[in-house]
């Protein structure tokens, strides 16, 4: 499958005078994302994930490394025709109408008048706001948010690129803005998304990137990063001597009443836990998977790298310092 | 044409702001008070000195000087004024609001957006100038009952003026801040205004033998903006003196051009610039 | 999206810069008549140059406004008596805007004229000066220089200069220099005592306006006028050009359909009568003064009008004035000046009203010697202690009786008030801080009535002195004595 976002050791150090007092946003980031797929960018305020994406766009320009679009190297005017961007909290030209707005927007893309009238009636339908004729100013964050949207699907982009789409919503655009992400993966479109909503990213996407300090942590099909590897197993009344060992093999245990529940996700540990169990004949209860929340392991993979992880669920503020005076 | 684009949203922008319809008012509420002005500034008592057939100080003649003099200096003074606000403003505001990252991650070249910013801001500050001298020519109707078009050329010089301005303002708000620039680009206006003044000084050491001076000063006149240039519409006040001057041809071939190139110029280097830098 | 080709950008602007710097060179020697500030001269200390050009950038757009404003000034200042603040106004207003006619013609008439300070004349040259340098190509302000020289500083030749150099330049509304102005070339001509080109002007002049009014008359006229005119051309189409519109325009019938014909305007018909009476005039002095001081002429009182005829011998009858005059101090700083003229006495021969003897009175430092023009460039606004007076004095006064002897005159030079009245300290005015002093009384036989000059003739010819004729420069015959007055004599 064609790759429809390439990083190859791309880099972004800001402060300008040594490597020593530089701040390195991105680190040597290597990233493939394959078309068609909804991608979540993650990490904690400051990971670089609004660098990273600014860098794709040629807004700002890497240190070092090299990215592609759509097997195109960044800076090709022509894959701008196919991309869109939808910064978090836009702001847009608040003397126009959403109608307006679009006009102007798809003019850019030199879209005829006939295909800009279809294509904006079109769009306005599919947020929401089939007839609003005020001026953007006046439209409520979530209708703005709308609007963001629809512009971004003005050029019927192959790649779009959506920074915190959802942050800040009322529960209902929220929820509408969420499905129509999710139902651009029916129409084949690749969406590279940063979020902090985990729940939401848990929800759409079907491949995630953790990054943290400009490095990647990790990244992996969804379904797999959740689908347990840890097992819990409960023991029905071990004596001392046995609890000691097996919370010995555990990485976590919990007493509840006369049971013992064991967490491992280490497969040879949880073998070892049952042949300790059998050999004490003592009764077990149940081996379970345990499906995982992103949540657990983005904390987990955050923890991992010695990092103060601040919850990723608060606030709205991007990360990495403002494209300065570099 | 995405800089055709670009320049129309960037004059609806700017037309959707009230603090220009303020300054816009009181610029013409001034033109038309140029009229009081005029009335101190008759110097009957003094003409009537004289002996009658003699050239004679005509009241209503240098009333009528008065009225254009004022009129024409309101308009470079507004023109200056939104020329500054809204020059300086264009590429920080987009940047603040993030409006830019929409425009310039659809197919739009910097370059193309620069461009479009600049023209954008000459298409306002054209018709904000042609609205003054509008009513700058009704006023003059009013008190003549002709239509003195050559005025037009007057207004037509102010405009090409802060075109220059404007894009002094463009190419510093490319890589510093707002209130930097206006501070900057209205430093420049005021050297650049006394351009003929640095002319004098140039000729002057150079005739008391400071040629390091000279060269340095004639070297700051040549990279300045030189709005003195554009300070020429005193053959339009006195409207006789337009046949006794190639007016038209100073306007036409040599300050027009100047200013139009210059503008080309700051705008290539701002664009030099710009297409490096972080946003 | 760094471009390959950013070097090519920065070449461009770089030809581009250059471009400008091109056209700013280009610019650069226009704008001397944009930008407000002093050209040439010589005696416009740099400094002011520069202030004007800072103030003319400072003030943008409103530089002539505060040109006007401060003409403003100028007349408060006028009026509450601050002549010497007044000077530097002139100069600022007209730096500002140096295209204000008006303000250099007014303000140097101020200066020659209304400022009671005959030390300020020279000012005026200059001021008009550096306005003929802002604005050579109209005829306002060499007219107006012309007319000063003619009556301020009797330079006669240079008046002739400038008015010859005015009618070459159209005025402020791009109309040729009218009739009035090529008159001044030839009274200049005549008062020079060039003569013979002062006839050929005139005759250039008498065309000149013809060629203009002729057709205006057909044109504007009514048939009345027409006819007239036809009927002229026919009687009269032979004759030369001068006699041919004498007799035109002296025709009853042309002037009365003229002033009858309402589409006649009333300065064409102005015109007409100036050029009539200019006829008139230069043919009836022609007559009169023929011979005049020639051998075999002598002037004729019995003849009716009094004219030169011829005396029958070949002797020299000129009329000799026997000019004498002196010195009375009367009281610290006031003098009587005592003397005769003969010479004058003819008048009540002539049948016409009484006639006055016009005498050029000049009291100044001694060795202030210039007859004519003081030069502006010699001269600054600062006063300095410069004492010159000049005035002219007639005689006989209106009370002179019929019969009593008319040659005599008197008259008081008083330095100890301003002639004026207008507030200036006598001290300052008249400093009188030289050792000793000139004095000078002369007759200009130029500048008498035209019935003196019948007499005198054209240069003066008819008249002589035993000890005070000059023939001056002009070969003008005067008659002119210098005393000299030590300082204790005068104060």
């Amino acid at each position: 499958m064609a790759l429809a976002v390439r990083t190859i050791g791309l880099t972004k150090r800001y402060g300008f005078l040594t490597k020593a007092t530089g701040h390195l946003a991105v680190d040597h980031l290597n990233l493939e994302v394959e078309e068609g797929l909804i991608f979540g960018f993650l990490g904690p305020n400051g990971a670089g994930k609004t660098t990273t994406i600014k860098m794709l766009l040629g807004l700002i320009f890497p240190t070092e490394g090299r990215a592609e679009l759509l097997g195109r190297p960044v800076g090709d005017m022509s894959v701008h025709q196919e991309i869109s961007y939808l910064p978090e909290s836009p702001y847009f030209y608040d003397f126009l109408s959403g109608a307006e707005l679009l006009n102007t927007y798809a003019k850019l893309f030199g879209i005829n008048a006939e295909e800009r009238g279809r294509r904006i009636t079109r769009l306005l339908r599919l947020v929401g706001l089939p007839d609003e004729r005020k001026p953007l100013r006046e439209y409520s964050k979530g209708m703005l948010q709308r609007v963001g949207i629809a512009q971004a699907l003005i050029n019927e982009p192959k790649l779009l690129f959506f920074d915190e789409p959802t942050s800040g919503l009322d529960p209902i655009a929220h929820i509408d803005i969420r499905d129509i992400i999710q139902n651009l993966r029916k129409e084949g479109k690749t969406v590279f998304t940063s979020s902090h909503q985990l729940s939401d990213v848990e929800r759409i996407c079907d491949r995630v990137a953790i990054i943290h300090r400009g490095k990647l942590m990790k990244i992996g099909d969804v379904d797999d990063l959740l689908a347990g590897s840890e097992m819990e197993i409960i023991v029905d009344g071990p004596d001392d001597a046995l609890a000691r060992v097996l919370q010995d093999f555990a990485q976590r245990s919990i007493t509840q009443e006369n049971r013992l529940l064991l967490y491992q996700s280490d497969e040879e540990k949880v073998g070892q836990i049952i042949d300790a169990v059998r050999a004490a004949h003592a009764r077990l209860v149940s081996v379970i998977p345990q499906r995982r929340s992103l949540e657990s392991i983005f904390l987990e993979t955050v923890q991992q790298d010695g990092g103060a992880a601040s919850p990723p669920l608060s606030g709205t503020s991007t990360d990495g310092p403002k494209g300065g005076a570099a | 044409m995405n800089v055709w684009t670009i320049a129309t949203l960037t004059l609806r922008e700017a037309l959707r702001k009230k603090v220009v319809y303020i300054f816009l008012f009181v610029a013409i509420l001034m033109i038309i008070l140029s009229q009081a002005f005029a009335f101190f500034a008759d110097p009957s008592g003094m003409g009537g000195q004289k002996a009658g057939d003699m050239g004679v100080a005509n009241a209503s003649r240098v009333e009528l000087i008065v009225i254009k003099s004022m009129a024409f200096g309101v308009i470079v003074l507004a023109g200056a004024v939104m020329s500054i606000f809204l020059g300086t403003d264009l590429i920080p505001s987009d940047i603040d609001r993030k409006t830019i990252y929409t425009l310039l991650s659809k197919p739009v070249r910097r370059g193309a957006y620069l461009a479009g910013k600049q023209l954008g801001l000459s298409l306002t500050l054209g018709v904000n100038i042609g609205l003054m001298g509008l009513a700058f020519l009704v006023l003059l109707f009013l008190k003549t009952f002709r239509f003195p078009i050559e005025i037009l050329v007057g207004v037509l010089l102010i405009w090409v003026q802060f075109i220059m301005l404007g894009s002094v303002a463009l190419f510093f708000s490319v890589f510093v801040s707002r209130n930097i620039n206006a501070a900057l680009t209205f430093f420049i206006f005021v050297v650049g205004s006394l351009s003929d003044f640095l002319q004098e000084i140039v000729n002057s050491s150079a005739r008391s033998g400071n040629h390091a001076l000279a060269i340095l000063l004639r070297v700051v006149k040549w990279i300045i903006p030189n709005f003195a240039d554009f300070n020429a519409t005193n053959p339009l006040i006195h409207s006789e003196q337009l046949a006794q001057t190639n007016f038209y041809q100073y306007v036409f071939a040599k300050v027009i051009p100047l200013g139009i190139l210059y503008s080309l110029m700051l705008l290539i280097v701002a664009f030099v610039i710009f297409d490096r830098r972080e946003l | 999206m760094q471009l390959p080709d950013r070097r090519m950008w920065l070449v461009l602007a770089a030809a581009l810069w250059l471009a400008t710097i091109g056209l700013q060179t280009w610019i650069d020697p226009d704008r001397h008549y944009y930008a407000p500030r002093q050209q040439g001269g010589g005696a416009m200390p740099q400094v002011y140059k520069e202030s004007a050009a800072l103030f003319g950038g400072i003030l943008l757009g409103f530089r002539e406004v505060a040109a006007g404003l401060l003409w403003v000034r100028a007349d408060e200042y006028f009026h509450s008596g601050k002549y010497d603040e007044l000077v530097p106004i002139f100069y600022i207003v007209t730096w500002l805007d140096p295209h204000q006619i008006d303000v250099y013609s007014t303000g140097a008439w101020h200066l020659a004229y209304n400022l009671g300070d005959q030390r300020l004349i020279p000012e005026g040259v200059k001021f008009l000066d550096k306005g003929i340098k802002d604005n050579p190509n109209i005829y306002d302000l060499y007219f107006q220089q012309a007319y000063m020289h003619y009556h301020k500083l009797h330079d006669y030749q240079t008046a002739e200069k400038y008015a010859q150099e005015a009618v070459k330049h159209p005025g402020t509304d791009g109309e040729p220099a009218p009739y009035y102005i090529h008159n001044t070339i030839a009274h200049s001509m005549r008062a020079n005592g060039q003569i013979d080109a002062m006839f050929d002007q005139w005759n250039r002049n008498i065309a000149f306006s013809w060629k203009q009014l002729e057709p205006l008359l057909r044109t504007k006229g009514g048939p009345a006028v027409g006819a007239a005119l036809d009927a002229a051309e026919k009687e009269y189409g032979s004759l030369p050009l001068s006699q041919q519109i004498l007799k035109y325009v002296a025709l009853p019938s042309v002037v009365t359909a003229a002033n009858k014909d309402p589409n006649i305007p009333k300065a064409m018909e102005g015109m007409l009568v100036q050029v009539r009476n200019l006829n008139v005039n230069i043919l009836r002095r022609e007559f009169f003064r023929k011979g005049a001081g020639q051998p075999g002429y002598k002037f004729d009182f019995t003849a009716s009008p009094p004219h030169w005829v011829p005396s029958g011998d070949n002797q020299r009858h000129q009329i000799n004035t026997h000019f004498d005059f002196h010195v009375v101090k009367v009281a610290p700083r006031k003098l009587k000046v005592i003397g005769r003229l003969e010479g004058a006495d003819f008048q009540d021969k002539l049948e016409h009203h009484r006639l006055y003897t016009r005498l050029d009175v000049w009291f100044r430092d001694k060795n202030f010697a210039r007859r004519f023009a003081l030069h502006a460039d010699d001269f600054t606004w600062q006063k300095a202690n410069l004492t010159t007076f000049k005035k002219q004095v007639s005689f006989p006064t209106e009370d002179t009786k019929p019969g009593q002897d008319s040659t005599e005159f008197s008259f008081i030079l008083d330095f100890s008030k301003d002639p004026d009245e207008m507030d200036h300290k006598p001290t300052d005015l008249f400093p009188m801080k030289a050792d000793a002093f000139d004095l000078t009384v002369s007759m200009d036989p130029v500048g008498q009535s035209e019935f003196h000059q019948d007499v005198y003739g054209w240069k003066g010819e008819g008249l002589t002195d035993d000890k005070h004729l000059v023939v001056d420069e002009r070969g003008v015959r005067t008659i002119s004595k210098t005393v000299t007055l030590p300082r204790w004599e005068v104060l």
